[in-house]
C-alpha cells in the first residue's frame, strides 16, 4: 500500500529533530510486526543519521523521498521545509500494514552531492539500502495468511450437520 | 475530536449468548438477517480469492430505513454471527462515530476521513482478522453531492464524500478483510456514489402488525424471567390488541411502550406483574396519540 508521509523540516524544525520524528516513524510502523523489532528499526536509522540529517539540512528529502518497505507497507517520506513547514499537516501515525511483516528495509535517496555519504552510511546494514527501491506491490492484500472463512463451518450450516 | 477518538469501540467478539441476542432481539422481515450475514460471508470468502476488477465487491453493505428498526443493532450483531465460520471463532467489530469527523476547519475534513477509513482503521485490523466496520448514520459523512449546494455548503463537505469513496476503493483492494455496514436513516441524503459502492442496500422497514406482537411478547417475557406473573398477559388477546393499535410504530419504540405501561402506576412500578392489557393498550394509545418518535400513526 502505497501511503506517504510529510514532515515539517526547518524552520519548524532543526535537521537532527526532524531526523529524530522520522525515526519515530519509522519505528513506529515497524513495531506493528511480531516479528521486527523497534530497537532495530531506530538502530538502523541511528546509522543513517549522519547522511540523514544531512539530506534534510540540504533540502533534499524534500524533493527525494526515504522509502520505507516493511510487509505491506510502502512509504515515502518527504519533508518540506521554508514559510511552507510553518503550516504544513503532519501526520505522524504509523502506516499501517507492517503487522505481517518479517523483514524491513529503509532505502535512502543519493542525490549527487550526498551520494559518498549515503554509500557509507549504509554500507554494512541490512536493513538500509542506497538502491532505487522496488515499485510498490499494488496486488497484495493484508488479509491473514489462511482463509478468512471456513468453508465447511458454511456447509455444515448449509446441510445442517 | 482526534481521528482516533471517532472509533467508539474496537473489540474481538465471539458467539457469545450476549452477542448473539443482539440479532435475536431484533424483530425483521423474512430474509433480512440472512442477506446481511451473507453477503458479509461472501464477501470475505469471494475478495480474497477474485480480482476486484472482476468482482466489483466492495465488502460494503448498507442498511437503510427508518428510525428505531434496528440497523444499528443488526450492524453491531453480525461479527457474533460470523463468528461460528470464522477459523478461531473470533470475529473483530470496529465502530465509528462519523459526526466527529466533520470539521470547521477548511481541508480538515476530507484529511480525517481519510485517515480514518484509509489508515487508522485498517491499522487496527492489522492482524488480518475478520473485522466488521459499523459506520453509524453515515450519511454524515457520505453527503449526497447532487443534494448540495457550493453556495451553501463548504467544498469541504465535497471533499469529505470524495475521500470516503477513495478509501473505499483502496480498502475494497487492500483490505479484503474489512466489512463495512453502513447504516441511515436518510438514504435521499448519501452520495450516489457510495450507495453504488455498496454490494447491498437493505431496507430494515417499520415492523408489521406481526413483527410488533412479536417484539411486545419478547418484551414481557424477557420481564417474565424475572416477573414470572406477567407470562399470562403475554399470551392473553390484550397483547394482540395492543399490536393492532401499534400500527405504525417502530420496533424500538413498542419495546419501550412496555415500560412506559409499567409506568402509567406506582402499583406496576413496584410489582411488573401486575401489568394488564388495559395498562398496555393505554401506554400504546398515549404513544400514538402523543406523536413520539416512531408513532407515525399520530
Amino acid at each position: 500500500m502505497l501511503r506517504y508521509r510529510t514532515v515539517a523540516a526547518a524552520p519548524a524544525r532543526s535537521a537532527s529533530a526532524t531526523w529524530r520524528v522520522i525515526t519515530q516513524l519509522v519505528a513506529d510502523t515497524v513495531a506493528a510486526s511480531a516479528a521486527l523489532s523497534r530497537a532495530d528499526a531506530e538502530q538502523a536509522m541511528a546509522a543513517a543519521a549522519p547522511a540523514g540529517r544531512m539530506l534534510v539540512a540540504g533540502g533534499h528529502l524534500d524533493r527525494h523521498p526515504l522509502t520505507l518497505v516493511a510487509g505491506l507497507v510502502y512509504c515515502e517520506v518527504t519533508t518540506v521545509s521554508g514559510t511552507a513547514a510553518l503550516t504544513a499537516e503532519e501526520n505522524l501515525n504509523p502506516v499501517p500494514g507492517a503487522a505481517g511483516a518479517t523483514a524491513y528495509r529503509i532505502y535512502l535517496p543519493a542525490p549527487g552531492p550526498l551520494a559518498a555519504v549515503v554509500a557509507d552510511a549504509v554500507t554494512g546494514h541490512p536493513n538500509l539500502s542506497d538502491a532505487r527501491p522496488p515499485a510498490p506491490d499494488e496486488t497484495r492484500t493484508a488479509a491473514a495468511s489462511g482463509p478468512l472463512i471456513d468453508l465447511d463451518a458454511v456447509r455444515k450450516a448449509v446441510t445442517g450437520r | 475530536m482526534k481521528v482516533q477518538e471517532c472509533v467508539v469501540s474496537d473489540q474481538v467478539v465471539q458467539e457469545t449468548a450476549e452477542e448473539l441476542a443482539l440479532w435475536e432481539v431484533i424483530v425483521v422481515p423474512p430474509g433480512v438477517k440472512e442477506r446481511i450475514r451473507n453477503h458479509s460471508l461472501l464477501s470475505m470468502i469471494l475478495r480474497p480469492q477474485v480480482p476486484f476488477a472482476v468482482t466489483g465487491l466492495h465488502g460494503l453493505c448498507t442498511l437503510y430505513g427508518p428510525p428505531g428498526t434496528g440497523k444499528t443493532t443488526l450492524a453491531r450483531g453480525l461479527p457474533a454471527q460470523l463468528a461460528r465460520f470464522v477459523p478461531g471463532g473470533e470475529v473483530r467489530r470496529i465502530e465509528v462515530n462519523p459526526h466527529g469527523l466533520m470539521s470547521a476547519e477548511h481541508g480538515q475534513s476530507q484529511q480525517r476521513v481519510g485517515e480514518l477509513l484509509a489508515e487508522h482503521i485498517p491499522a487496527l485490523a492489522g492482524d488480518g482478522r475478520p473485522t466488521v466496520v459499523v459506520l453509524d448514520e453515515v450519511e454524515s459523512m457520505a453527503v449526497a453531492r447532487s443534494e448540495t449546494s457550493l453556495a451553501a455548503n463548504p467544498a469541504d463537505v465535497h471533499r469529505a464524500t470524495d475521500a470516503v469513496l477513495t478509501a473505499l476503493d483502496d480498502n475494497a483492494r487492500s483490505h479484503p478483510h474489512l466489512f463495512f455496514v453502513a447504516t441511515s436513516n436518510f438514504t435521499k441524503a448519501l452520495d450516489g456514489a457510495f450507495l453504488s459502492r455498496s454490494d447491498a442496500a437493505i431496507l430494515v422497514p417499520l415492523p408489521t402488525r406481526g413483527a410488533l406482537q412479536e417484539i411486545l411478547v419478547s418484551t414481557i417475557l424477557a420481564l417474565a424471567g424475572k416477573f414470572p406473573g406477567l407470562r399470562e398477559l403475554a399470551g392473553s388477546p390484550a397483547v394482540a390488541r395492543a399490536a393492532d393499535m401499534a400500527a405504525g410504530m417502530d420496533g424500538r419504540r413498542a419495546r419501550k411502550v412496555v415500560f412506559e405501561a409499567l409506568s402509567r402506576r406506582l402499583e406496576t412500578v413496584l410489582d411488573p406483574a401486575l401489568l394488564t392489557g388495559d395498562d398496555l393498550a393505554a401506554a400504546v394509545a398515549d404513544a400514538i396519540e402523543a406523536g413520539q418518535p416512531g408513532a407515525e400513526g399520530a
